[in-house]
């Protein structure tokens, strides 16, 4: 499969170390060297291309994570990556118009194209079937070739100065100027600026855009005024670092942000701080890991930076991650087999009639739950964990007062929605065992309490069996 | 006139020199299949995967270099690459499935993050390992049909393996056409019927990989993506039907291609057929959506104006009536009084009169306007269903007498003989 020209020259749509390290920052020398010799650079009295270069991510990352944050909540995560890329013709056009490569026509031009592949998409939302997602990968990928074509056409007329116009959308975060600082700054103050002001529109209508509607906000000032934001700072991104990582500031520390926090405010701020975290340390990466023909691209590396930064977070967040999760799962599966212990032990005092002997044999309880001894001790390990039953001695298990308040607790969770069952919910009395088995582990103490109330205060259930206090 | 018309649509055609049917055919090849796949994104509400396939490919593709490097085949033609890059998008497929599915982030996200990190990560690579192979940067942005062709008759190294992609995917569709289209519009019963979603998704997923960086050469990878996702939105413009989309969408991209190939020539663009493709599949959505029979702007403006004005004559009618006092031989309506009462503009009040007048349903005279028959009975009906419907809501939903009016009002312009009979019996007018 000829895929020659296609597969390298994929790169550039990233842009490149090259300028920073040749400007100094790469020495054979370790690594901590390198990043040590760029650390101080953005110290010293000048504010020289380095100092440019990381403000200038830092800037851009703060930006683009604060509105990603409403992007990732309002599901339109792509829109970064649309908008980036329906900018084109709206470049040729500024270029047209100014007649040469100067970059507020150009940034002009894609502003305005940008807006327009926004307003396209979202009047193609209102008056067909197609889905948000259709509209936007319609709009984004005909804007784009028209974009192609007209450069095309440029190029076979031989104009003058057109030369790398395509560039454009491909940005060099190392070739960054403090003029581009100053604009990235500019934008995420205006940014954060209009995010405070409309703070309440916005976070109202990022979750509930009905009742956003029906507060009598207006849903085409709200489309207005994000599209807007995100658009400028989407032309500002790309003229400087390229679409790619553009897009990924956009989604990747916002959807990071959500998996750690419940609260808006809280993400917005932690998205803007993902966003700069990323930027800095992709940075400081791809100075500490370049080699002597081996480059490490900065643009890429913020942006995988930034995945790892999520994979991370999604493997451990404390109540999202997926760790975390499994953990909680694996514990909860541990203390119902101990409970589960704890029923069958209870069972046996009551045929024993007096909780005077605390000591029960695994083989015996293996016997009655019909299990294998082997399982049986492993749920008495479980048990033992958590102060149930004597952890000295693994046979025979040794019931703790502790334990046996538990035992009690899980047999009278079970009874009581047994006689609920039967009583408010019509079951027959043979039919509510399974039911209760699986129930009893997760009653929470108020239901419990309510069940009382409502069965009042009951001494036996429907098996005619005591209920344990 | 026919002369200049022969100049611009039937010469470059003729021009063996400008025109290479072998490249034209690949250019339908690969719009057609990346079209087809496409039609399924679309219906399924994933279009932006194509979008997100295309560039996650990227380590895939690099890693097949490497592979074929260390074999020693250190050209970019080898099978390996392919095998690399579907790999990948299979990977990306399943990063994204799981991401989606174990955390609350939702599918667009967990889209947008999944490709911008697995394609920084082929960058890396690229700029690691393969740095040395430079090669026209071009190629990956608008895709280069001709890049690999002479004029020597041969076909041009894509054609035969997207012609067996073609192929198979049509076979894929035919073999697989109803449990493809029972998991992609009610999954829960593919399962109970026992058809496996997920073997559906992740067959669809290869497919799209195998298909997205085999037209690569020749479109590039944004383009790919526009010719993925245009035909399909397209048809779906046309019809509701999952079988007529894909016939559509199988024209749409025999047109596109050759619009596109017209549009690069007659314009000296002839290093960009794919961009020009792109561009008029672009076209031809946007046609389409203006005048597409049942979703096009077009029809739906008719639609609302045929309503609108039904809205205005009848609402004419019923206060012709209100105005009428009830009697043997009605004197006419004062024109003036009907317009205050309605609130229309005089030019309005002439419009709706003259329809009116034309449609038979009342006179004018020196004196006034007064109903002719037809017009009594057209009024006497909607009088009717507006009873009909009061009494309605207030017998079967108990809505209080003031609160029926309104909603009588708007309903009486759509309450049809046959649904009017269905109430009327059970509540009779008072």
């Amino acid at each position: 499969m000829p895929l020659e020209a296609c597969s390298i020259s994929l790169n550039e749509q990233l842009p490149q170390p090259g300028a920073l390290l040749a400007a100094g920052f790469y020495t054979d020398a370790p690594w901590f060297d390198a990043v040590s010799r760029f650390i101080r650079s953005l110290f010293d009295s000048r504010f020289d291309s380095a100092d440019c270069v990381l403000w200038g991510a830092v800037g851009l990352g703060i930006a683009c994570g604060m509105l990603g944050a409403f992007v990732v909540l309002r599901r339109q995560s792509l829109l970064g990556d649309a908008i980036g890329h329906a900018v084109l013709p709206g470049v040729v056009g500024g270029f047209l118009a100014a007649g040469s490569k100067s970059t507020p026509a150009l940034l002009l031009g894609a502003l305005l194209a940008g807006l327009a592949a926004a307003g396209v998409i979202a009047l193609l939302q209102r008056t067909t079937v197609l889905k948000s997602s259709e509209c936007m990968g319609v709009v984004f990928t005909g804007f784009y070739a028209i974009g192609i074509v007209m450069i095309k056409r440029l190029q076979n007329n031989q104009t003058p100065g057109q030369a790398g116009l395509e560039r454009f959308l491909f940005g060099q975060i190392v070739g960054i100027s403090l003029s581009d600082v100053i604009l990235i700054g500019a934008i995420t103050a205006g940014a954060g600026l209009c995010v405070w002001v409309f703070w309440r529109t916005l976070a109202v209508s990022s979750f509930d855009h009905e009742f956003a509607l029906s507060t009598g906000v207006r849903a085409i000032t709200i489309e207005l005024l994000l599209t807007t934001l995100l658009t400028v700072a989407i032309v500002a991104g790309i003229q400087a670092v390229g679409v790619v990582l553009v897009a990924a500031l956009l989604v990747t520390p916002a959807a990071t942000a959500y998996l750690l926090t419940d609260r808006l405010h809280r993400m917005v701020i932690l998205s803007a701080a993902l966003g700069a975290i990323a930027g800095a340390v992709g940075i400081v990466l791809s100075i500490a890991l370049a080699r002597p023909g081996k480059d490490m691209p900065t643009g890429a590396t913020i942006v995988f930076t930034a995945g790892v930064l999520f994979g991370l977070v999604f493997l451990v967040a404390p109540s999202h991650g997926v760790l975390p999760r499994v953990m909680r799962l694996i514990n909860k599966r541990h203390r119902t087999a101990a409970e589960n212990l704890l029923r069958t032990i209870y069972l046996t005092i009551e045929r024993r009639g007096s909780d005077v002997d605390r000591r029960f044999g695994i083989d015996d309880i293996a016997a009655v739950r019909h299990e294998q001894p082997a399982f049986v001790r492993r749920m008495a390990r479980h048990a033992a964990r958590r102060g149930w039953v004597d952890a000295g001695s693994a046979d025979p298990v040794i019931l703790t007062d502790l334990g046996l308040a538990e035992a009690k607790r899980v047999v009278r969770n079970h009874r009581l929605w047994e006689l609920f069952l039967t009583q408010q919910a019509n079951l027959a009395a043979d039919h509510v065992h399974a039911d209760a088995e699986y129930i009893e582990h997760v009653l929470p103490r108020p239901v419990v309490e309510q069940l009382e109330r409502m069965l009042d205060q009951p001494a036996e259930d429907p098996h005619g069996k005591a209920i344990p206090t | 006139m026919f002369e200049s018309l022969h100049n611009i649509f039937i010469l470059p055609w003729q021009d063996a020199r400008l025109v290479f049917w072998p490249l034209i055919l690949q250019g339908m090849l690969v719009s057609c299949a990346l079209g087809l796949l496409g039609c399924f994104l679309v219906v399924r509400g994933m279009s932006l995967l194509g979008d997100a396939l295309s560039h996650a490919v990227l380590p895939g593709i690099v890693i097949g270099f490497l592979v074929a490097n260390h074999f020693g085949t250190a050209s970019l033609h080898s099978p390996w690459i392919l095998v690399g890059a579907t790999a990948m998008g299979l990977v990306a497929a399943v990063l994204v499935e799981l991401v989606r599915k174990q955390s609350r982030v939702k599918e667009d996200a967990s889209l947008g993050i999944v490709f911008t990190t697995l394609f920084a990560f082929g960058v890396i690579l690229v700029s690691r390992y393969a740095g040395q192979a430079d090669l026209d940067p071009g190629c990956v942005l608008y895709g280069n049909i001709e890049y690999f062709t002479s004029l020597d008759g041969s076909l041009p190294d894509g054609v035969i393996p997207m012609a067996v992609i073609l192929s198979l995917l049509v076979l894929g569709i035919i073999v697989f056409y109803r449990p493809l289209l029972i998991t992609t519009f009610d999954p829960s019963l593919a399962v109970s019927v026992g058809i496996a979603v997920g073997v559906a998704h992740y067959g669809l997923m290869t497919a799209l990989s195998l298909t997205i960086v085999a037209s690569f050469e020749a479109v590039g990878a944004i383009l790919a993506v526009g010719l993925l996702i245009v035909p399909g939105a397209t048809a779906r413009l046309w019809t509701d039907k999952l079988g007529r989309m894909l016939w559509f969408t199988v024209a749409f991209s025999i047109v596109s291609t050759l619009a596109g190939y017209w549009l690069s020539h007659r314009s000296n663009l002839n290093s960009s057929a794919g961009a020009c493709i792109a561009a008029a599949g672009f076209g031809m959505f946007v046609v389409s959506w203006l005048i597409a029979p049942h979703a096009g702007l077009l029809s739906r403006w008719l639609v609302r104006r045929r309503l609108r004005r039904k809205i205005e004559l009848e609402n004419l009618i019923k206060t012709i009536g209100e105005l009428t006092p009830v009697a043997a031989n009605p004197p006419a309506v004062d024109a003036e009084a009907l317009r205050r009462e309605l609130h229309f503009t005089p030019g309005q009040l002439r419009r709706v009169l003259d329809r009116a007048t034309t449609a038979g349903l009342l006179e004018t005279s020196a004196a006034g306007i007064t109903l002719t028959t037809t017009g009594k009975a057209r009024q006497q009906r909607l009088a009717h269903a507006h009873l009909a419907w009061e009494a309605y809501l207030q017998e079967h939903l108990g809505l209080p007498a003031d609160h029926v009016h309104d909603a009588a009002e708007w309903i009486e312009h759509y309450l049809h003989t046959d649904k009017l009979a269905a109430i009327a019996p059970a509540t009779e007018p008072r």
